[in-house]
């Protein structure tokens, strides 16, 4: 995470002398220094150790890592090629993904949208409304878990409304499991789209919308083609967020159904997990995490192509 | 823009609907940690407790609370949970910001970043926790810092700290140059002038990011869940371990946890609200 | 002939206001003309000019355009153009898919769209950046942007907001070459709203000058410096404006302040303000002229050169040719020619017409 290039301009005071260049430089690598050394030790080796056991056939029960058979690419194939749970994993997570954001994205932006008028109480409700992403994961999970208990809240609701044929076994169902699980997501992260928007939205310059008004835009015209493309920036932002998440969901999903019923609701973080926690195919178990990585980075480079210079300048 | 305008009765019922989903989970919990253990499983379910108790609470220090109702199943109090929470989300955020602080500073004022920063640091965000872990265990094994809180800690620090050093950057970003360098021609030294004026003027940004991480350690799950056997314990864990031990049968008790587990968040959230954006984008959102 | 532009009585107050934003304000703008409206900030031309285009509605009064009534008629339908200061670009899109916005939210056929956006790209002399990203364009390329996207939809008027205050003055110069060539090329009826009279000195065929919500004169940009018919008018135009001496007449003698000057006039005793042009004044002999004093500072501004006298307590200004003028500390006199001075009505502040003043001379 240390990816810069010394600018002795930086901090600039004229004239530039060489001593006060050498302090400059030394000031910034005094400051960064514990940073890099927490993030190099605590992140970057494990990262490189779980790099040289995927490829090895190492597991705990078979002595020390350093010792280990050295066996290429092979997990990585297996993955790949023979391993359907591990695909289906990966595709499962995709499809949430989409879905999940698609949905946050949608019910977040009407959301910010209602927020636009004029009501009473406005600041007490859109702190009531930002609850959701303050709760931690485990607690969400558990939380649905209960509400969606054959007995719980939720089938006592649509009971009421569609009658007692219409109070499933939520977690005994594979398709009602991953509702629940998108249920839950979209509960938990909608706040964030709505608030990342609605500070877009207020963030919007006046002038071109009204210039849009007097070329003759419809309210509707105006939205779709000059308020949401400025908001483009903070849109994409929202979704890196969230697909970087979600690539990693965990919490919920353990609490919620750990993965069940069978494998229908597992995540490839849930997988990587159980490969390495329960099964202790710990070698195995990092390379389905590389993948997943290289995966995740691909999507978000892709992502964030558009908005890098400007999310840079806003930065720097 | 587009401002001004009323809310028509139609949006002002969508927008009490959508109020009413967002809250009815945390009604639910909270009604639940209330309930005594006659009305935990009903059904059909109870909403509102009619005898509310603060049983469920007393039992995650006092294992015997609930015995005066006929159970006696909660076989471990939640005290070490609680505590060991509070050490390792405490310790870790404060460590983690005054890390962050000094790389927010040292990026903001002397460093050129380049095109590929943001994805680096954002990759740090990336990588399945559950594959870092693995390595972790070997690790820390070896150095005979698995189950401690000192490790725990360390990860933590590490895990958060591109979000601590990446909020608190914006904001020192938010601030003029000029200031501190009029106190370095004051004849401060670079360090003094930073810690005597930078950091003052932005100790509203720094309370909102420290806030923000800690909701972050407060929150972790994987780690601890993986890393600790029986000396370390969080609140999630324990959480976790109520549902797994009892087949989630003790739905007061665990509900009581959750609401210990999430008021300091709700209260550190609704107090860094203006910040929420910031820190969960990488102060790309400012506002 | 029916004017292009007219205001009838139009007034704007906003809720919880004291006083009106605009009061009775009537004008009319010719077909093909171009009108400058011209006042400090807060005088109500920005209010004016969003009444006009639809984005506010006045509380009272009439607007028309070609005759037709459009006080209730929204913005998007009025057929007129704004230029705002700032541009209002949409940024994001290219420089054509900007010009086309005002067609294409209406639905016009995409061939027509593409001769109308080529038309006016030519016009503006942008045919070779139409695919570029308008955000990336530089300020003057952005207000030609922020025209051709109002012209490609032919406005009946079309109204710019302080249309040079965001520009460098090179590119100031060129743009008001440009504007000057779109009205002639085009026959487009323009009204500015800028507090720079220089902008609506050069730009306009008329002037009208606004303050405090209320219209105190229309007139031709070539005689208004000399013919201000309120003493507002004549302390904001001109550089320096005029020298305004309130005070009174009675017995042929003009009492201001400490200072007394013998007038001829047929004007009746009373309150009156005389306004003294500075190019009109005449350094003479301290003897020679009531209008005496010590010269303050002079102030040199290459081709002339601006005294300020003290005159009894009253600070006047006059220009002088920089070789003429005198040492600060000198005493001197102020001859004042007929054509340099303006009498204005003391209560109501209107000039008083057809007087012929002389001022100063000693009896």
């Amino acid at each position: 995470m240390t990816d810069f290039t010394h600018d002795p301009a930086a901090l600039a005071d004229p004239p530039p002398r060489p001593a006060g260049r050498r302090q400059r430089t030394s000031a910034m690598r005094w400051l960064v220094l514990p940073g890099q050394i927490i993030s190099l030790v605590v992140l970057v080796l494990p990262l490189l150790v779980a790099l040289y056991m995927s490829f090895t056939d190492w597991s705990p029960t078979r002595g020390s890592l350093w010792d280990a058979r050295f066996a290429g690419l092979f997990n990585y194939e297996e993955l790949l090629v023979y391993d359907t749970r591990f695909v289906e994993a990966v595709i499962r997570t995709l499809f949430l993904a989409v879905t999940c954001l698609s949905l946050e994205f949608a019910l977040g932006l009407g959301l910010a949208v209602l927020f636009l008028r004029e009501f009473k109480g406005k600041s007490v409700l859109f702190s009531a409304f930002l609850t959701p992403m303050m709760i931690l994961p485990v607690v969400v999970g558990y939380t649905f878990w209960m509400l969606f208990q054959s007995n719980g809240p939720v089938n006592q609701i649509l009971g009421l409304f569609l009658g007692p044929e219409a109070m499933p076994e939520w977690f005994r169902s594979a398709p009602l499991a991953m509702i629940a699980v998108i249920v839950t997501e979209v509960w938990h992260w909608t706040p964030l789209f709505f608030l990342i928007l609605l500070s877009g939205l207020n963030a919007v310059p006046e002038n071109p919308v009204r210039a849009a008004m007097i070329l003759g835009a419809s309210p509707r015209q105006i939205f779709f083609r000059v308020v949401l493309p400025m908001l483009k920036p903070v849109i994409i932002v929202a979704f890196v967020i969230r697909a970087m998440e979600i690539a990693k969901l965990f919490d919920e999903v353990f609490m919620l159904t750990r993965g069940g019923p069978g494998s229908s609701t597992e995540t490839v973080s849930l997988y990587i997990y159980k490969l390495a926690f329960n099964d202790f195919q710990l070698a195995y178990g990092a390379a389905a995490a590389f993948l997943v990585l290289v995966g995740t980075l691909a999507i978000i480079n892709l992502m964030l192509l558009p908005v890098r210079d400007q999310l840079l300048k806003g930065q720097g | 823009m587009m401002q001004n305008r009323p809310l028509t009765p139609l949006l002002a019922l969508v927008l009490a609907a959508a109020l009413a989903v967002t809250l009815f989970p945390v009604f639910w919990v909270v009604m639940t940690s209330l309930k005594p253990p006659t009305d935990w499983n009903a059904a059909p379910a109870i909403w509102v407790p009619s005898e509310p108790t603060l049983a469920n609470f007393r039992t995650l220090f006092d294992p015997s609370a609930l015995e005066a109702y006929g159970l006696s199943g909660v076989s471990q109090p939640a005290t070490p949970a609680i505590l060991g929470s509070l050490l390792a989300a405490v310790l870790a955020t404060l460590l983690s910001i005054a890390i962050g602080l000094a790389s927010a500073i040292g990026l903001s004022r002397y460093a050129k970043l380049s095109k590929w920063t943001p994805l680096v640091i954002l990759s740090g965000r990336m990588f399945p926790p559950a594959a870092i872990a693995v390595p972790f265990v070997i690790m820390f094994s070896a150095v005979n810092l698995i189950d401690s809180y000192a490790g725990l800690i360390a990860i933590y620090v590490a895990v958060t700290l591109p979000f601590s050093t990446w909020m608190l950057k914006s904001f020192v970003d938010d601030l003029p140059r000029e200031i501190e360098q009029a106190a370095m021609l004051d004849g401060r030294s670079r360090l003094m002038a930073h810690l005597l004026v930078t950091i003052p003027l932005i100790k509203g940004g720094v309370f909102a990011t420290t806030m923000f991480i800690f909701i972050l350690n407060w929150s972790e799950f994987m780690f601890a869940l993986v890393l600790s056997y029986t000396s370390v314990t969080t609140i999630p864990v324990q959480l976790a371990k109520y549902v797994t031990a009892t087949a989630g049968t003790l739905y007061g008790v665990q509900a009581a946890l959750a609401v210990l587990a999430m008021l300091p968040l709700i209260l550190a959230g609704y107090a860094i609200q203006g910040h929420l954006a910031r820190g969960m984008t990488f102060g790309a959102v400012k506002r | 002939m029916t004017p292009k532009l007219a205001l009838k009585s139009v007034s704007k107050r906003y809720p919880g206001a004291d006083v009106a934003a605009v009061e009775g304000l009537d004008l009319e703008v010719g077909a093909g003309e171009t009108l400058a409206l011209l006042g400090p900030s807060g005088c109500g031309k920005s209010t004016t000019l969003n009444m006009i285009v639809g984005l506010e509605h006045p509380s009272g009064g009439r607007i028309e355009i070609d005759g037709r009534d459009v006080t209730n008629i929204p913005a998007g339908k009025r057929n007129v153009g704004l230029v705002f200061q700032d541009y209002a670009v949409f940024t994001s899109m290219t420089v054509r898919q900007n010009l086309a916005f005002g067609l294409s939210v209406r639905r016009v056929a995409r061939a027509e769209i593409a001769r109308a956006v080529g038309e006016v790209a030519e016009l503006l002399g942008m045919s070779d950046r139409l695919e570029a990203r308008a955000g990336d364009l530089g300020g003057s390329q952005m207000q030609r942007v922020a025209i051709g996207r109002t012209l490609v939809t032919r406005p009946a008027i079309l109204l710019l907001d302080e249309p040079l205050s965001n520009l460098e003055s090179a590119a100031r110069l060129a743009m008001r070459r440009e504007l000057r060539r779109l009205q002639k090329e085009i026959g487009l009826t323009i009204v500015y709203v800028t507090h720079d009279q220089i902008e609506a000195l050069s730009l306009a065929d008329r002037i009208a000058v606004m303050q405090a919500g209320r219209l105190r004169q229309v007139e031709a940009a070539t005689r208004i410096l000399s013919r201000p018919a309120h003493t507002f008018v004549a302390s904001f135009l001109g550089e320096p404006p005029m020298t305004l001496l309130a005070g009174r007449l009675s017995g042929g003698v003009f009492e201001t302040g400490g200072l007394c000057l013998p007038v001829r006039s047929d004007l009746p005793d009373g309150r009156l303000t005389l306004g003294l042009r500075p190019q009109g004044l005449v350094p003479c002999g301290a003897a020679d002229s009531a209008l005496a004093g010590t010269v303050l500072h002079v102030e040199p501004r290459g081709p002339e050169a601006v005294l300020t006298v003290n005159c009894g307590g009253r600070k006047v200004k006059a220009v002088v040719p920089p070789g003429a003028a005198p040492a600060p500390g000198q005493v001197i006199g102020l001859a004042v020619p007929p054509g340099a001075v303006t009498a204005f009505d003391g209560d109501t502040n209107l000039r008083l017409h057809g007087s012929r003043i002389t001022l100063g001379v000693p009896a």
